[in-house]
């Protein structure tokens, strides 16, 4: 029994296909799906959504976006993101510099708070990409 | 009659057009090709988001959003996708007539408008109708932030400013020679048939609650529609463009031909009428020496 997912950003499908599991950053914190989950509907934080079949194992990384389980499929919705492996750690750090120094001089702002919370999570997601890439 | 060399002029003078005409269908296809790609790649997102709202219209029971609930009174709001320059054809013209009869139909002649395109902003005036909030310059590789404040525009004349419906305008990019005006109500979110859409009992489970998820995924429903519908209207727009100038290109062309045989025939009769006299001064000529 497996479920049917597809991943998509604004510019571009990720990821289509059918899966035994997956993992996300929900907005009440990570969570797995089986097939045969019941009906959820959430936001996602910044980070990596896991997508299992058999014994291969995908990850996709999203700056946000929504996640939709339905008994027969899940989608999940994101303006931005790209396939983990896509994730470079030097264009993570530099990202993140720039979103340090942006929260630094504004600390009110929400959209600079947000964008340090993204470029952390890039970064977060880019060691891990790198320390799967090794094993 | 014109002179040989006024013919010749005007000959010069549509050869540069035709120059014109060609650059321009060759810079319009090439950007075709890659807006088509962005149009494409993009349509999935469009798809799922529109989806998801609509699932959640049809099970969602737990909160209903204001999106979600139709009304009776109020202002209609259009959102209008136009390009910002011409010389591609009725693209334009269609969709600003498609989406006029709409809104005339439902709304009366003062209904509201977030223009999208300079076309829309101009015709909008035009009509006196009231505009909201307009953006014009939209670049190539659009992204959702870019759009956001228009969006917000049109969101919040929903959401405080009473209106009954909000309404999306843009052309369709079908293919090169089809491009389809489209005219959709985006708010509040049209029901789907019983067969269609997720067949369950029951409602979600929502994270971290009903209101906070619907509070995010209505707004950005709306965005994600807009944003697809400029990516829809770049693809049209140049590959209308690109017609268009490939046709002018081909009129110059048999202009061209058309000017070229009658300066031919000009010139022929000019030579003609010169040794006509010549023979006629030179037999004048023997008559008199005889």
């Amino acid at each position: 029994m497996a479920i049917r997912v597809r991943v998509l950003a604004s510019d571009q499908p990720l990821l289509e296909g059918e899966a035994d599991f997956l993992t996300f950053r929900g907005a009440d914190g990570d969570l797995g799906v089986l097939p045969q989950h019941a009906p959820l509907l959430t936001w996602l934080k910044p980070g990596e959504v896991m997508v299992r079949q058999g014994e291969g194992e995908r990850y996709v990384f999203l700056e946000g976006g929504f996640l939709e389980v339905l008994p027969d499929l899940v989608t999940v919705a994101a303006e931005r993101g790209q396939l983990s492996s896509a994730l470079g750690r030097e264009a993570a750090e530099e990202d993140l510099r720039g979103a340090q120094e942006g929260a630094s001089r504004d600390p009110e702002s929400p959209a600079a708070a947000h964008r340090l919370e993204v470029a952390q999570a890039r970064l977060a997601a880019a060691q891990l990409q790198r320390r799967r890439e090794r094993d | 009659m014109a002179t040989l060399r006024d013919i010749r002029r005007h000959i010069r003078a549509i050869r540069n057009i035709e120059q014109i005409t060609r650059a321009m269908q060759m810079v319009a296809a090439a950007k075709m090709r890659r807006a088509q790609a962005r149009v494409a790649a993009g349509r999935p997102y469009a798809t799922a988001m529109e989806e998801m709202v609509a699932d959640v219209a049809k099970i969602g029971k737990e909160y209903r959003h204001p999106f979600l609930l139709p009304r009776e009174e109020g202002p209609g709001v259009l959102i209008l996708v136009t390009s910002d320059r011409g010389l591609a054809g009725s693209l334009n013209v269609n969709t600003l007539r498609a989406a006029h009869s709409y809104m005339l139909r439902n709304f009366g002649p003062r209904y509201q408008v977030v223009a999208l395109g300079r076309k829309g902003l101009e015709f909008s005036r035009r009509v006196q109708l009231q505009i909201l909030h307009h953006r014009v310059g939209i670049s190539d590789q659009v992204g959702p932030e870019e759009l956001r404040p228009s969006v917000e525009a049109a969101v919040s004349a929903f959401l405080e400013g009473g209106a009954r419906e909000v309404v999306l305008a843009f052309p369709r990019f079908r293919n090169l020679l089809s491009q389809v005006p489209t005219v959709k109500v985006l708010v509040p979110v049209p029901p789907r048939g019983e067969a269609e859409g997720p067949h369950t009992e029951g409602d979600y489970i929502y994270e971290p609650d009903a209101r906070a998820v619907l509070e995010r995924l209505m707004p950005a429903y709306v965005e994600s529609e807009v944003l697809h519908a400029v990516r829809e209207l770049q693809a049209s727009f140049y590959s209308a463009q690109m017609v268009a100038m490939r046709n002018a290109s081909s009129a110059a062309g048999d202009v061209i031909r058309e000017l070229s045989l009658t300066a031919n025939k000009v010139r022929q009769a000019g030579i003609t009428r010169e040794l006509m006299e010549i023979i006629g001064g030179a037999e004048a000529l023997q008559a008199a020496r005889r």
